[in-house]
């Protein structure tokens, strides 16, 4: 995963010219190159599989003079996240990762950035949590934070996890924001597999995205600032509040700047929380979040081929959550199929999280659709086409009855 | 269903309830607070009230003598659902009586919460009482307390004031006292029956029992306070921004050298008061550089003037100091300007060297020895 003499040219091309150049890497590789095009001051590191992917390519950034930072090996993630939380305080661009357990160790410094309101960008390679062991992907481990002031986000490909890294800084960077963004990326089927990208210039890059600038929040001799004091029920409500207005801001400075990349690397995402995909006159849709997309496009062609109605909805932007748009596009629908890469046990209809608020969002909705739950794919297993056939095939029977005889389906699980 | 269960309650009287404030130093009377307030519940109880006791959460982790508190809160003859208004409570708003288990923390009372300094009797009644455990009277306490709008009774439950090691209790009576005089002046709430019953319950029952009889039967040094009397102390509760005012992060301006935030002085805790001898200071910053409240402002001419309303009492000051009695600790209750707030002994002394050398001299005999390093 290093970068090769081919790359390392063709690198020399894009911090001075002003083309994009096409390569092939893993998905932790383009984040890493979008670090070096962001200009990122302090990277800190602890390694755990899958992220770790990315501390060796920016590491390798730096020792080839691509990339000018501090990068920091920690002694445990704890450490890992306290220490840009800091370095974040003092004015530098940061970046962070971890993966499963490796994130929930670092549990209270992970909450610290958000309540302190330090825009530091973290990938989460997303992997189950122990125990048992298991490498593969799960996204229970970026979950565990969605209530607590971080914006998250779910790519599927090695592009748009470039893209997105430079978006999430200048989203959690803006002022009416300045919270931190958590990228995931689905262990194995992103992180570790090898697609070609483009990275665009750094010039436009800068066109993108400003310096980051903490203003008034500084930590600096000259700025004396005192930073989470004990402040005790007298003021903790208000400063929660003001999350939640940060929150509810995100939606708007999230459009605004996928418009400005839209307009500035030609790349279009459209809708920027959402992904659809034939969902228009669709009886059944499928909505999930990373990697299972691939599979489940795939099937909605092969079933769209015979003249089944089907379409699919991929949540890009979990928190803020797309509320307007999930209702906006599963309004009216037959069944709405949530595939859960991730379990929360003893939620409402024991089914998983992006179910759960799948359907408190449309609790909303004119015409409430039917709604099923797989949750499969766990600990990394494989959730193909043919999967993807079934579920579909199980979701219009029950469309065509009317009804949904078993709402929540372990999918694949050995009997 | 619903319909019924509501209307059942609707029609219930909403009893009297009695609120008991318990107000100690943090850390060294912790147990003994605890002690008393769920002795009070017991007897309470015991004697067919309902009633429960909890702490002031704000201020637990206590500091070492921090101003801390505990509140019982009792009704009688009813049934336990009536506490469910005072059950989850961080503070009530006003109280029946306030029980003071140190007569220094008398001039006033900052907890963690972001309140400033309030006045002992903040949140009594009017016509409530005061308490106070002290071997002073009525009359020499009334100099250490800011006077309040409306009329209380003082009372002394005469007394050393009970301080235990690092959270411990010393089990010396303080409680039975302080039950006995309760069954003096609130016979309503528990009478001498009842703190019996609840005393007879214990070890060493009949030594516990003599003790509250005889408070109960000492007590005589009630004192009304009229609306005005007392120290000129007006509290005005501090402004508590709204979210928009904040900055963001719970993030606060720092100070600049010399200035301190009046949100947070933590004054009250001190038991002993610093005084310089600015005759004999010899300018050797070692006050200044130990003093871990960063108490002392630096004057003009290279002083080192201690800001007292943040001053701990703890003594490092005097301890490091390389001069004899250059830094003395005094027994705050030698001073009637409140907890310090007001007095600057830089400037008295230059107003007036000789009149400051008399007062200093006056105070020398008093002064504490005080080993942080023995400690
Ligand atoms: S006693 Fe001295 S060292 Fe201690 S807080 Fe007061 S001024 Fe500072
Ligand atoms: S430690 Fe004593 S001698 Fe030194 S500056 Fe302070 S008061 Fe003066």
């Amino acid at each position: 995963m290093s970068v090769s003499a081919l790359e390392a040219k063709r690198l020399e091309a894009v911090l001075k010219g002003d083309e994009e150049i096409e390569v092939v890497g893993t998905g932790t590789d383009a984040v890493a190159y979008a670090l070096m095009l962001a200009d990122v001051d302090v990277t800190s590191a602890y390694p755990i599989r899958p992220y770790g992917g990315v501390m060796q390519t920016v590491a390798r950034l730096i020792a080839d003079g691509y990339l000018k930072a501090e990068y920091i090996v920690a002694a445990h993630e704890h450490d890992q996240f306290e220490i840009v939380k800091h370095a974040s305080a003092v004015g530098a661009r940061t970046f962070v990762g971890s993966s499963g357990v490796g994130w929930l160790l670092a549990i209270e410094a992970i909450v610290a950035i958000s309540t302190d309101r330090y825009p530091v960008v973290a990938l989460i390679g997303n992997r189950a949590l122990d125990d048992p062991g298991a490498y593969g992907v799960e996204h229970n481990d970026a979950l565990m934070v969605r209530d607590v002031g971080w914006l998250l986000t779910w790519v599927d490909t090695a592009q748009e996890a470039l893209d997105t890294t430079l978006i999430a800084y200048r989203v959690a960077e803006d002022p009416r924001i300045m919270l931190p963004v958590g990228i995931s990326m689905d262990g194995a089927f992103l992180t570790h597999s090898e697609h070609a990208f483009k990275i665009p210039p750094k010039s436009k890059v800068q066109k993108f995205l400003p310096p980051y600038d903490l203003g008034n929040r500084k930590l600096h001799p000259t700025n004396v600032i005192s930073v989470a004091p004990q402040v005790n029920e007298d003021w903790v409500t208000e400063l929660r509040r003001q999350m939640d207005e940060a929150m509810k801001s995100a939606k708007k400075v999230i459009e605004e700047a996928y418009r400005d990349f839209a307009k500035i690397f030609g790349r279009d995402y459209g809708n920027p929380f959402i992904e659809t995909y034939m969902v228009e006159d669709a009886d059944v849709v499928m909505v999930g979040m990373g990697t299972v997309s691939k599979p489940i496009k795939e099937a909605v062609r092969r079933l769209r081929a015979k003249g089944e109605k089907v379409g699919f909805l991929r949540i890009r932007w979990f928190r803020p959550f797309p509320t307007e748009d999930i209702i906006r596009y599963l309004s009216g629908v037959k069944i709405v199929a949530v595939v859960d890469r991730d379990y929360s046990f003893g939620s409402p209809f024991d089914g998983g999280a992006v179910f759960t608020e799948i359907r408190s969002a449309l609790y909303e909705a004119e015409h409430r659709p039917l709604m099923m739950n797989f949750i499969g794919g766990l600990g990394g297993r494989e959730i193909t086409y043919n999967d993807a056939i079934n579920m579909f095939n199980i979701a219009l029977e029950n469309a065509r009855k009317g009804k949904v005889e078993q709402r929540v389906i372990w999918y694949g699980v050995r009997e | 269903m619903r319909c019924n269960y509501f209307a059942t309650k609707m029609s219930v009287q909403v009893p009297s309830i009695y609120t008991i404030e318990i107000i100690y130093r943090g850390i060294h009377q912790r147990h003994l607070a605890r002690n008393l307030a769920r002795g009070i519940t017991y007897a309470a109880r015991m004697a067919g009230s309902v009633a429960l006791s909890y702490q002031r959460y704000g201020d637990d982790p206590e500091r070492d003598g921090s101003p801390a508190k505990y509140f019982v809160v009792i009704a009688k003859g009813a049934s336990e659902e009536v506490l469910d208004a005072e059950a989850a409570r961080v503070e009530p708003d006003y109280v029946d009586v306030t029980i003071v288990l140190d007569d220094s923390i008398l001039k006033g009372i900052e907890s963690w919460a972001w309140q400033g300094i309030q006045p002992i009797h903040l949140k009594i009644r009017p016509g409530g009482l005061l308490v106070v455990v002290s071997k002073r009277s009525t009359d020499e306490l009334i100099k250490f307390i800011p006077a309040k709008d409306s009329p209380y009774t003082l009372v002394v439950v005469y007394g050393e004031r009970s301080i235990g090691d690092f959270w411990t209790f010393p089990d010396d009576g303080t409680v039975e006292r302080i039950l006995g005089a309760i069954a003096k002046v609130l016979p309503n709430v528990l009478n001498l029956d009842d703190v019996k019953r609840y005393l007879e319950s214990l070890d060493k029952p009949s030594e516990r029992i003599s003790r509250a009889f005889e408070a109960y039967q000492s007590l005589v040094k009630l004192r009304e306070v009229k609306p005005g009397e007392g120290l000129p102390y007006k509290y005005e509760s501090p402004h508590l921004p709204g979210w928009k005012d904040m900055m963001i992060g719970a993030a606060i301006p720092g100070l600049k050298p010399n200035q301190r935030n009046p949100y947070f002085t933590g004054g009250t805790a001190k038991h002993y008061r610093p005084v310089i001898n600015f005759d004999k200071c010899i300018k050797c910053t070692l006050c200044w550089e130990y003093c871990p409240d960063s108490v002392f402002d630096v004057t003009p001419d290279g002083y080192f003037n201690p800001a007292l309303a943040y001053c701990k009492g703890c003594g490092i000051c005097a301890e490091v100091c390389p001069v004899s009695d250059t830094i003395i600790m005094v027994d705050e209750m030698e001073f009637e300007d409140g907890y310090g707030k007001f007095i600057d002994e830089y400037r008295a002394w230059k107003e007036n060297r000789d009149a400051y050398r008399k007062w200093f001299e006056s105070l020398l005999p008093k002064a504490q020895v005080i080993s942080v390093r023995k400690r």
